[in-house]
């Protein structure tokens, strides 16, 4: 058995290689999630009227909203690609673990969404003269962002398999991740109002309590999800 | 000592909604019961 | 799907002769509270609904995880049954609860973090219906709503604690002593026998509920079935 199957380890850099590779050619979810995301700051601007007071307070707010929305769009579009193409059943007749299938999507939606993160911070910054470079938000949105994409794997798996996709999985994720949402965009205004650790931590644990409860559960049960 | 406030009218309508609500979902099973028994047979 | 159960039939009856006695002791028995007056009374059933919607929701989670070990679709059904019936309780939990904050805390609605946790709640269920409606195949929607209803349960309570951590003003009845909770009242043994008979009261209800609702799934079931081997035939 060990011979004949790669380590786990292996078949999970696999798949995000070939997840990469494939968006390096494509660049169609990559572009459309940052597109996407800097229109929702654009309508924000608007709706909001985001003037240099309002601005400190409602920052952290507007970021995990553009950064929520575009999640949902990379990841329902993640998996209906590997659905679509019948990809995904040629993943799982792959002579590879499961596990490997669950945790090299997670790794790439991952990916993808840091990189939306890294553009659309300076973008954010340029635009309403401001520095979000900081460590401790940096930290909140790796934290948060992995909670969210460990959930929105297994969901999005489950809802491109559903007869009404496109709409189930926004309704599918968003009550299951109000915790992470809550909690990044209190730690995350924590942060850009130059609060102590202490003020913060309470949320960061939170965030590290959800991320370990949900990345473990949902690697566990990602196997009944996409069995035939 | 104050004589409680008089707050009757919003018992009624607690226990309208509490009793209501379960009268619904009752004869919304027994709705449902019906026709899948008649179909059986 | 044989003919209904002896014991069904008794359960029916106890259940029947608890709730009464429940209602009868909530109206004439339980002493009026000196401040709130009668609205207090909807406490005892309020709280009890909201249990009731509890266990539903727990009886899902745990009858997924039994579902996705031991595959009988007999678990499913009870899934299936007890978000049902929880949904309908904690919907009447909320709405008595609204109809008791309005007097008390001059408000219909406060973003509280039991109030908003059972509202999330209801939103996760009825996520739950929508993804199972989207679900033709059996097997497969089996499958999802087992995966869903445990993921949901797992997150309310990380979800409570996210909204505890912004201020509550509910009142903590039960272990806690906070003066600062508007509405919260010291329960006297007269009270607190009636909340206690609710409570029993209402977990009968919800058993038999839910006995009857799983004989309901079974049924439906089989009907699907028939349906299936009849369109076979038929071709």
């Amino acid at each position: 058995m060990k011979n004949s199957s790669p380590s786990l380890w292996k078949a999970t850099l696999a798949v995000v290689w070939k997840d990469l590779t494939a968006e390096l050619r494509s660049r169609e979810l990559l572009t459309s999630m940052l597109v996407f995301a800097l229109l929702v700051i654009l309508i924000f601007n608007f709706a909001l009227e985001l003037d240099a007071r309002a601005r400190a307070n409602i920052t952290a707010g507007v970021l995990w909203v553009t950064f929520t929305f575009a999640g949902t769009l990379g990841l329902n579009r993640s998996m209906a690609v590997e659905k679509d193409r019948g990809c995904l059943d040629g993943l799982l007749l792959a002579p590879v673990d499961r596990a490997a299938i669950y945790l090299g999507k997670a790794l790439s939606n991952w990916v993808f969404l840091l990189i939306v993160a890294g553009i659309v911070l300076p973008v954010y910054s340029l635009l309403y003269n401001t520095n979000l470079f900081q460590p401790g938000l940096i930290l909140v949105i790796l934290l948060a962002s992995e909670g969210y994409i460990a959930v929105g794997t297994l969901l999005a798996s489950m809802a491109v398999q559903a007869r009404t996709r496109d709409i189930l999985l926004p309704i599918l994720l968003f009550p299951v991740v109000i915790p992470v949402l809550v909690a990044a965009v209190k730690a995350s205004s924590g942060f850009l109002e130059g609060l102590g650790w202490v003020d913060v931590s309470t949320w960061v644990n939170l965030l590290i309590v959800y991320d370990v409860i949900f990345t473990a559960v949902s690697f566990m049960v990602f196997d009944f999800v996409v069995e035939e | 000592m104050d004589t409680p406030a008089n707050t009757i009218h919003y018992f009624f309508a607690g226990y309208a909604v509490i009793f209501g609500s379960i009268l619904i979902y009752i004869i919304n099973l027994i709705g449902r019961f019906m026709p899948s028994s008649l179909a059986q047979s | 799907m044989g003919q209904k159960p002896k014991a069904l039939t008794i359960l029916d009856w106890i259940t029947g002769i608890l709730f009464i006695t429940a209602i009868l002791g909530v109206f004439f028995y339980a002493p009026l509270e000196a401040v709130m007056g009668w609205v207090q009374k909807v406490f005892y059933f309020h709280v009890a609904a909201g249990w009731t919607g509890m266990l539903g929701f727990l009886v899902s989670a745990v009858a997924g995880v039994l579902y996705l070990v031991k595959k009988d679709p007999r678990w499913d059904r009870i899934g299936f049954a007890g978000v049902e019936i929880g949904m309908v309780f904690m919907l009447i939990c909320i709405i008595t609860g609204s109809i008791w904050a309005r007097p008390i805390w001059n408000t219909w609605w406060t973003w509280d973090p039991r109030l908003t946790t059972a509202t999330i709640m209801e939103l996760i269920y009825a996520a739950y219906l929508l993804l199972r409606q989207g679900v033709e195949e059996p097997d497969r929607r089996a499958r999802f709503g087992a995966v869903y209803a445990i993921i949901g349960f797992i997150s309310v309570p990380l979800t409570f604690l996210s909204i505890r951590i912004f201020r509550t003003i509910h009142p903590v009845v039960i272990g806690s002593n906070d003066p600062g909770a508007a509405g919260a009242f010291d329960m006297t043994p007269r009270m607190m026998q009636v909340f206690m008979f609710s409570l029993v009261a209402f977990s009968f209800i919800f058993a038999d509920i839910l006995w009857h609702r799983i004989r309901l799934g079974a049924l439906a079931d089989h009907v699907e079935q028939k349906k299936i081997q009849l369109q076979t035939w038929g071709e």
